[in-house]
């Protein structure tokens, strides 16, 4: 234990295992994650065997990518607690260090006149003797120690957020549309353009939790997710449905309906309207004959729907505008333009692990500060000279202690 | 008059080049005294572009390759007049200068249509993320300057004691900048990430190259701290880690597709 514990915090095992780590992250860019096997097979057609055997198409969640950055981990963990032990033992030797370091050549005022500098910049005098010796302010001495542990917190969090967190991704039709945890998600308005016609793509809607909690009316769109409960609702994807009212002839009730996909849609009987897809084009021949044009999706500018009538055991395929309507013997289809609908991701993450990351984050960019700019130092400042230690930045010190002189 | 800002600059940017290595290598003083001017020149209508660019986009000149090289190229120039003020070091001008003339120059290849910033891109994270990318990659480069400079003067007999020292420490604390810097782009864009696409970090070409950037300069930082390396060898490693820094910021763009690929 006396040999392993020592090299699990050493900065050569954390080498080691950054090598493989660099390894897998090329490999990982030059090959794309988590497609389809077919993917595979089209692009690598020699290696697709290999890629899919040795799991390089799920390389960063493989066991190996795992265990590599739980080692990681550990050695991190670790190092900053050995770290963070040593500092007093750091302050000492830096003292001393600057108590036998050789003296450069100072006046009896500029001594002073440095002696006030340090105070001012947050340098600890230590002792009183002649020579004194002073340290760089308390923070300073923590750098490196903060970095760590706010490392080792990013990868904790990532782990959380790999281990705890989910992500679903939903069609959202005008209503309301009830998601499998029992939220409902009410989608009053969705665009894709602002009113100066910008591509914008903002869902107006309302959620409703299980318990029966409503959001109010928000507007989501992409960088400006909704939180509420323990989800976030982001603005995904969009995709484009037909739209009809169907007016059943026997009650004169009217159910409108978003089609996204193939759908037989009846009256309750026999008769009724295969929907096959809405187009976003058509032309009409000299005939006077219909016929799609465009693929299925795509901008909607003279939207035209492609249906099968089915009427008393006819089968009719029809090209039908928005505005027209469609009759068999027990219901009325009025076709109207085609509505965009918004794809909403939902992902359930706890707000600890939000919390843990955001720290991480702060706390590392403050500790590389601290590490660069703020260099673990000492200095003597004696009556006719003084000295300064540091090894990340000493000739910077001694260069601000000249202009300060 | 856009095309006029930008080809002007570029060409001051070659100009200041050809003079600075033409006072070097005649160790004439008057050349050496109108190089610099000339690469201030470069340097404001440089600046000069990004503005008149910003104004007519609305936005910052950010969003794509073309806006990215070109403040790429305007950051080293920059850095380098920061660096020159400080260090008067006569050399700097001429590694530099060719450094943001060349990444001007990849800018000129790239389509300079002015295009609407697309909806992902819009958030208050863009000017933090992007902007501390500029001057991370910037900071490398002048690094690597620094760290091609120190090579040409190892084992030269008439290098002056001490100067080979001074580079050394100015090339790490560039590198520290720089991997600062990084760092913020790094947390920066997952913070974004995670707004924009749900997710902090979906190893994407772009963020897994900028990893690995950073891991390398992590490298880099603790065998100079830690081991104590220094000079020759450190050198190198700059000058291994610029070529990963130009591989995220043109390679990755070329050879690979992804979310980050704003075309």
């Amino acid at each position: 234990m006396k040999k392993i514990l020592p090299f699990l915090r050493s900065m050569r095992f954390g080498m080691l295992l950054l090598l493989p780590v660099l390894v897998c992250s090329v490999i990982g860019s030059v090959i794309p994650q988590g497609e389809s096997e077919s993917y595979y097979a089209e692009t690598f057609p020699g290696a697709y065997h290999m890629i899919l055997g040795m799991g390089l198409d799920r390389l960063f969640s493989g066991w190996v990518f795992l265990t590599l950055t739980a080692l990681f981990s550990v050695n991190l963990a670790l190092c900053s607690v050995s770290q963070l032990r040593a500092v007093s033992a750091r302050r000492a030797a830096a003292a001393k260090r600057a108590e036998t370091a050789e003296l450069l050549p100072l006046s009896a005022s500029s001594a002073e006149k440095l002696s006030g500098y340090l105070r001012r910049r947050g340098w600890k005098r230590q002792g009183e003797g002649e020579r004194a010796v002073w340290l760089s302010p308390a923070l300073s001495w923590f750098g490196s120690v903060i970095t760590h542990f706010a490392l080792l917190g990013v990868i904790l969090g990532a782990a959380g957020i790999f281990a705890l967190s989910s992500t679903a991704d939903y069609e959202i039709l005008p209503g309301e549309n009830e998601l499998p945890d029992g939220t409902v998600l009410r989608l009053e308005d969705f665009r894709i353009a602002d009113a100066e016609g910008k591509t914008d793509y903002v869902s107006t809607l309302e959620v409703i939790s299980p318990d029966g909690r409503a959001s109010g009316i928000r507007e989501i769109s992409v960088n400006h997710p909704l939180r509420f409960g323990a989800n976030k609702y982001y603005q995904q994807t969009y995709g484009v449905a037909g739209a009809l009212d169907v007016r059943v002839a026997a009650t004169g009730e009217v159910r409108p309906l978003y089609l996204t996909e193939q759908s037989l849609i009846t009256a309750g009987g026999a008769d009724g309207v295969w929907y096959f897809s809405v187009y976003p084009g058509y032309i009409t021949d000299e005939n006077g004959v219909r016929k799609v044009v465009g693929h299925s999706g795509g901008d909607m500018a003279d939207p035209a729907y492609y249906i099968v009538r089915l009427s008393g055991g006819a089968q009719e395929p029809m090209i039908v505008l928005p505005g027209e309507s469609v009759e068999t013997a027990d219901a009325v289809y009025e076709f109207k333009s085609p509505r965009y609908f918004p794809g909403i991701r939902v992902k359930t993450t706890s707000v600890g692990i939000y919390a843990l990351l955001y720290a991480s984050f702060a706390l590392l960019t403050a500790g590389l500060y601290l590490c660069f700019f703020a260099p673990v130092a000492a200095a003597a400042v004696g009556k006719d000279g003084y000295a300064v230690v540091s090894r990340k930045g000493e000739q910077e010190l001694k260069e601000r202690f000249a202009a300060v002189l | 008059m856009l095309d006029i800002l930008f080809f002007s600059g570029l060409v001051l940017y070659f100009i200041s080049v050809i003079t600075h290595f033409l006072s070097l290598a005649f160790r004439n003083e008057k050349i050496s005294k109108a190089a610099w001017p000339v690469f201030y020149a470069g340097f404001a209508l440089n600046l000069a572009y990004m503005i008149a660019r910003g104004i007519v986009a609305g936005r910052l000149p950010l969003a794509n390759q073309f806006e990215f090289a070109t403040a790429f190229a305007w950051c080293i120039g920059l850095l380098a007049i920061l660096l020159h003020r400080r260090t008067r070091e006569a050399w700097l001008g001429a590694l530099t200068s060719a450094a943001a003339f060349l990444i001007l120059s990849f800018a000129a290849l790239q389509p300079r249509t002015v295009s609407e910033l697309m909806p992902a891109l819009r958030s208050a994270w863009f000017s933090f993320h992007i902007g501390s990318a500029v001057l991370s990659y910037s900071s490398f480069m002048i690094s690597a300057c620094v760290s091609l400079r120190y090579m040409m003067l190892d084992k030269k007999p008439e290098t002056e004691p001490g100067s080979l020292g001074r580079l050394d420490y100015l090339s790490y604390r560039m590198i520290a900048f720089g991997f600062l810097m990084l760092t913020v782009t790094i947390l920066t864009g997952a913070i974004w990430a995670e707004q924009a696409w749900s997710a902090f970090w979906t190893w994407d070409p772009k963020e897994t190259w900028a990893l690995i950037t950073w891991l390398i300069y992590a490298a880099y930082l603790h065998l100079r701290l830690q081991k104590k390396w220094q000079g020759k060898r450190m050198a190198i490693y700059s000058l291994i880690g610029i070529v990963c820094v130009l591989f995220t910021f043109i390679g990755v763009n070329v050879l690979f597709t992804g979310l980050h690929s704003y075309k």
